[in-house]
């Protein structure tokens, strides 16, 4: 088992000006993520799953409990920095994130606030650019972008700090589909080649289907966690939840239920074909 | 998209202008500025647009910038014209109507204002869409740098800058959705000026609600990518003035003196 990268003890959070007695946004969640894992995020609006990520770089602190990255707590100011430099969080609009007004110098934003030497910066940039196949886009301002491009950049300036951690907050859901593919398969190469751990909050079972862990969040309660093919197979609980599953599973899902004999956990097209084969075979 | 709105934007590219030093094209604008209100005769004038219009070709501006870039000052050239065909008086009468007269030293004078003002927006022009935002913003923000001493957030003045051009596009077909969105409901956005700007009232209010949305997504965003008020920043882009940039100075300064010593 490789190290712990995250570590939430008893984390509870309220927001700020909400009264004591309200609902907290994360209630006493215990959670630890390796280096290197995939995990997906999954609830309905407002279970909290932004606010989750969010205290992974130290942008919200526990009101409850404890956070640590690489055993740094954020409650320690003096960590901050650093843990920001761990963490590197994208967000849902890529509008509202980009700050260049130009590609690179928005890729250049993150190192140049940490005082990182102009040629280093360059190398950097273009290294981060070249990865994400964007280099071609270096000069442009970001209102020349598509989505999945903007998108693509700002996960470039997160790659330019070297982070091991990336907290992707609904990265694909204002792309279109073509726009959601490039950024996912990037997303996932750079969890397989470099290592870097992925914390993705969706809406969409695709996407938690490609993760190795599930988390599924309601009310701020870790209501359940565990490979994908447990947790999206349990529809019942996916529905109570206003969830559902990828369109395999939930046809599976349907199958079993009036009477096909298909093994569970069932999420993927070739997986749901193979097993309609082998059953017609058998009959 | 509006693509009436050329003035501040860039272009991206790499022409001789586009390398020039921002910080020496600040000066050198001011030294075209001084120049341009000395410049006494037709022929000065002249030069100068001739001077600007090589410029131009060098950067390769697509046509439709330029004519794009000037549009706004139309209502103005109109204005000046009239002005001063009209009400500078002297001169051989050249057309007479009614108890108006339009007479030649009006007609030159005001010739001459126009002149004036496109060769403004011609220099201005050259200098935004050869320079990216924040290229400027930083040239900017060097020479405020001395007020930083008094305690002038000069750094920060930069980010501010540098954000607010970044976002002009982007609120701008904000604002065309609002009003297009308006329209689909049946909004009206015609009519005279006055009652047009009253109309546009219901569009400000959700432009700005999401401007302010904006604002805060950005903050979050920069705060998450290490941005701290008051810490030490790099650049990715140091700025080096090299001979060229001096070259250029030189020059624009040797004809600041050759327009004053000739009295052209």
């Amino acid at each position: 088992m490789a190290a712990v990268l995250l570590e939430t003890k008893k984390l509870t959070f309220v927001y700020p000006g909400q009264p004591e007695s309200s609902r907290p946004a994360l209630k006493e969640i215990d959670l630890e993520v390796c280096a290197g894992e995939y995990i997906a995020l999954m609830g309905a609006n407002g279970s909290g799953k932004s606010t989750l990520l969010k205290q992974f770089n130290a942008l919200l602190r526990p009101t409850g409990g404890a956070v640590f990255v690489d055993g740094l707590s954020t409650a320690d100011d003096h960590c901050i920095p650093q843990i920001r430099s761990l963490c590197g969080m994208i967000f849902q609009n890529p509008d509202n994130q980009i700050v260049g007004t130009t590609v690179e110098e928005d890729v250049a934003f993150g190192l140049e606030n940490r005082a990182v030497p102009p040629p280093e910066i360059r190398r950097r940039v273009a290294a981060a650019l070249e990865l994400l196949g964007i280099a071609h886009r270096a000069g442009f301002p970001p209102h020349q972008l598509s989505g999945g491009e903007k998108q693509r950049v700002a996960l470039a300036g997160l790659l330019a700090l070297r982070p091991r951690c990336l907290l992707l907050d609904e990265p694909t859901a204002m792309l279109d589909p073509a726009g959601q593919a490039v950024l996912l398969e990037a997303v996932q190469r750079l969890n397989r080649e470099q290592g870097i751990t992925v914390i993705q909050a969706t809406h969409y079972p695709e996407e938690a289907a490609l993760a190795g862990r599930v988390l599924l969040l309601e009310n701020g309660l870790l209501l359940k966690e565990g490979p994908p093919n447990d947790i999206l197979s349990d529809l019942p609980l996916l529905r109570s939840l206003g969830l559902g599953s990828t369109a395999a599973g939930e046809l599976a899902y349907l199958l079993r239920r009036d009477g096909m004999p298909l093994p569970g956990g069932i999420l993927h097209n070739r997986e749901l074909a193979v097993q309609l084969c082998l059953y017609a075979q058998k009959n | 998209m509006n693509h009436s709105v050329t003035l501040g934007r860039y272009l991206p590219g790499s022409s001789f202008l586009h390398r020039l030093s921002p910080r020496i094209k600040l000066l050198v604008l001011l030294l075209f500025l001084v120049i341009l209100f000395m410049l006494q005769t037709f022929a000065g004038l002249g030069l100068l647009l001739i001077l600007l219009l090589v410029a131009v070709a060098t950067v390769r501006i697509p046509f439709r910038y330029l004519v794009g870039g000037l549009r706004p000052i139309v209502y103005i050239v109109i204005f000046t014209a009239v002005l001063y065909f009209f009400f500078t008086k002297g001169g051989v009468v050249l057309l007479r109507l009614g108890t108006l007269t339009i007479e030649q030293e009006g007609v030159s004078a005001g010739l001459f204002m126009i002149a004036r003002l496109v060769g403004l927006v011609l220099m201005s022009l050259l200098l935004t869409l050869t320079t990216s935002p924040l290229d400027l913003a930083q040239g900017m923000e060097y020479f405020m740098r001395p007020l930083g001493r008094l305690g002038f957030p000069a750094g920060e003045i930069a980010v501010i800058m540098s954000i607010a051009l970044r976002f002009i596009p982007t609120i701008a077909e904000e604002s065309q959705r609002l009003l297009r969105a308006q329209q689909a409901r049946g909004a009206d956005f015609e009519g005279g000026f006055f009652s047009r700007a009253r109309k546009f009232a219901p569009l400000m209010v959700p432009l700005f609600i999401g401007a302010f949305r904006r604002a805060d997504e950005l903050a979050l965003a920069m705060e998450a990518r290490g941005y701290r008020v008051g810490a030490a920043r790099t650049r990715m882009h140091e700025e080096k003035i090299r001979a060229a940039d001096w070259a250029v100075l030189l020059l624009a300064g040797a004809a600041l003196a050759a327009v004053v010593l000739t009295g052209l």
